[in-house]
């Protein structure tokens, strides 16, 4: 059976949470990952987690240059030292520096684009990383081939702003000939196109996504599926947002609501998000003539 | 320890020519298991003759099998690998683990270099490559001078940096814009490069866009020559060229460019200025895009975008040489040029050397004043020695 594990912009919002499909929740620095919340996780937010009995997760979702080194060995010591239960990263470098500093806590690897297959997870799996997320980046046939291939092992994102690109550069101070952070409400528009797809931009990097992923088609069949976490990760969207997704796709596994109804109660929710179906990830073609 | 150029090579007739023209290394894309579908890429038999020709001028030869595979895309996988290694391949640049490992097993004879597809960024994601058998990291192009010389305290393993080619916008391996625009697999060779398109700005309601370019991703060229001298300082094991889509002048050009300043750094143990100012006009011979020094001196800014600015592939490309007799020369037309011109010849050995178009014919013997039909085949004399790796161009700036 899986498990719920969700994403925080503030760690007091866990005592609104009313599923009981939940059972972790993420927290993200900014420094270390894609997160726009500026506050640094605290050993008391940890803490609140463990005595609300879930999980913490902590998301590091960066590459990180060679001089950032030192300073991610200590904040991995401090997780440790937190008693965090698992770090999602995105760098497979966090694995290394696990072993080699001999902390216990878990790894999941989420490198976003790479882990398309079931061949790499198993060889992943027998080198000692602890889990994986499966890359969205393919249709959910060859998504449940991975999960019946590493039964136990994998985690699925199942709702959030699908990851497109992450860059170092810094596209929009470029553009703009600024030099700032752009967090919350940024978007680009190809202009022959009419969707907006939401742009994060910070001094570490340039995050660019398209639509929300949901998969209220999919839930009951994930729920009992041998996937490990099934993650709800919102980067932009407040945690109000969040709750009331989590309170849908309970509703959905608990036969409360049909995945239509819940999806348009979603889009009442906020009428600005555009949202994929998990099951509209399509297969994806090789050359142009395909298309 | 010599430090390798590698090239890239589309087809047989360009990895001759990235060979001919000085390239320690070539690689190429099979028919399958490769990223650039659109390149022409390589049978067996192709790699067969490549491996061959390569050997015989004392070149190695890598194949790409770097695409990030999907589950079925492994059938075949097992025999493909070992039929590289009975071919005498010399190596695979992969992005897969599975693929890493498997090569290890069936086919262990084959180097594996871990692709820049990875991006790997820093020592101890090096050392997990390590681990796992890997004799060669392509570093992310993101990674600086500064950060290349930390990198080399902590780690061991054999580095490949990229000098000069096109510049994914995106850490490479980590962008799908393309699979969510046009259903085109990126990381399965069928990018869109949609990086390069244009987009609209926006905040809220509010449209940022300036009066006079739009928004776009779109990344300068890759140039290194600038630079070349502190790259060759920190020590790596190979400089790679990007170009598996390019034509044959473009490699013959910039391996010539490259070549002459390695060359001059392990003779000299520096590049002088006028060295440096003739790689640099060898390989504005073949410019098409504008150039920045990538990331080696720090992230780029603006500096490093290409806004709203179509390619500028100049028309220096003239003509092929096919054949050489008695002074005269078959050549295949590939730009407007006519008789009275001033041209040059590249070869792959010495400077490029002038000519004056005394008079143009067919293969029938009709005199020609203007040639101006792609791909025709023209007679012309040429008072100097030249072969069939040759190029003629417009005179542009060879100093």
């Amino acid at each position: 059976m899986s498990e719920f594990v969700v994403y925080l912009q503030n760690v007091e919002n866990i005592s609104n949470i009313n599923s009981n499909l939940v059972k972790g929740i993420i927290l993200a620095d900014k420094q270390f990952s894609s997160a726009i919340t500026t506050s640094s996780i605290s050993k008391q937010d940890i803490e609140l987690i463990h005595q609300f009995k879930y999980r913490a997760f902590v998301k590091m979702d960066r590459l990180f240059e060679e001089e950032e080194l030192d300073v991610v060995r200590e904040y991995l010591m401090k997780l440790e030292s937190f008693n965090v239960d698992e770090v999602i990263y995105t760098d497979i470098a966090i694995k290394v520096l696990i072993e080699e500093l001999g902390l216990k806590l878990n790894g999941i690897y989420a490198p976003e684009t790479l882990l398309t297959n079931y061949c790499d997870i198993e060889s992943l799996k027998a080198e000692g990383v602890s889990g994986c997320v499966i890359s969205k980046d393919i249709p959910l046939r060859d998504v449940y081939m991975v999960i019946q291939n590493v039964p136990g092992y994998c985690s699925l994102r199942i709702h959030g702003p699908i990851l497109v690109a992450y860059s170092r550069r810094q596209y929009i101070n470029a553009y703009l000939d600024s030099n700032k952070e752009y967090l919350k409400n940024y978007f680009l528009q190809e202009e022959t196109r009419e969707s907006k797809l939401p742009i994060i931009e910070k001094s570490t990097g340039n995050w660019l996504y398209a639509s929300c992923l949901q998969s209220f088609s999919e839930i009951k069949y994930l729920k009992d599926s041998p996937v490990v976490n099934l993650l709800i990760d919102n980067c932009f969207y407040e945690d109000e947002y969040t709750l009331k997704v989590v309170d849908l796709y309970d509703a959905v596994v608990n036969n409360l609501l049909s995945p239509e109804q819940a999806l348009e109660n979603l889009k009442q929710i906020e009428t600005t998000i555009d949202y994929m179906d998990i099951n509209e990830l399509r297969e994806t073609w090789l050359d142009k003539e395909k298309v | 320890m010599k430090i390798e150029l590698l090239a890239p090579a589309g087809d047989l007739e360009r990895l001759k020519v990235a060979v001919t023209y000085g390239a320690d290394a070539v690689y190429f894309g099979g028919k399958q298991f490769s990223l650039r579908a659109r390149a022409s890429n390589f049978t067996l038999e192709d790699i067969k003759e490549a491996v061959i020709f390569a050997h015989e001028h004392g070149s190695k030869v890598y194949v790409t099998v770097n695409i990030i595979p999907h589950n079925s895309d492994f059938d075949g996988l097992s025999e493909y690998l070992q039929i590289l290694q009975g071919l005498d391949v010399d190596a695979i640049i992969c992005a897969s683990l599975a693929i890493l490992q498997l090569c290890k097993k069936v086919a262990p004879k084959l180097e594996v270099h871990v692709s820049t597809q990875q991006t790997t960024l820093n020592s101890a994601a090096i050392k997990f490559w390590q681990e796992q058998g890997a004799d060669r990291i392509v570093l992310a192009r993101e990674v600086s001078l500064a950060q290349i010389r930390q990198i080399k305290e902590h780690s061991s393993l054999p580095l490949e940096l990229f000098i000069h080619g096109g510049m994914c916008a995106n850490f490479s391996g980590r962008c799908t814009i393309s699979n969510l625009l046009t259903n085109r697999d990126a990381n399965r060779g069928g990018c869109a490069q949609s990086c390069r398109w244009n987009y609209h700005l926006w905040h809220k309601e509010e449209l940022l866009d300036k009066p006079d370019y739009l928004f776009s991703m779109g990344s300068k060229d890759m140039c290194t020559i600038e630079c070349l001298e502190e790259i060759l300082n920190t020590q790596p094991v190979s400089l790679k060229i990007e170009g598996r889509m390019k034509t044959a002048f473009y490699i013959a050009c910039i391996v010539k460019g490259y070549r002459f300043a390695i060359d001059c750094y392990e003779k000299q143990g520096y590049i002088g200025e006028d060295q440096l100012r003739y790689s640099r006009s060898l390989i504005e011979l073949a410019s098409n895009r504008d150039w920045f020094l990538g990331f080696y001196r720090g992230l780029p800014g603006k500096q490093g975008q290409l806004y709203n600015i179509p390619n500028t592939a100049n028309q220096l490309f003239v003509a092929n040489v096919k054949d050489y007799k008695d002074g005269v020369a078959t050549i295949e037309v590939r730009n407007n040029f006519k008789c009275g011109d001033r041209l040059a010849v590249l070869n792959p050995e010495g400077q490029p050397v002038e000519f004056v178009v005394e008079g143009l014919e067919t293969l029938e013997g009709e005199p020609v004043e203007v040639a101006n039909k792609p791909m025709q085949l023209l007679k012309t004399k040429i008072p100097y020695e030249v072969n069939e790796y040759s190029y003629i161009f417009a005179k542009g700036k060879i100093e």
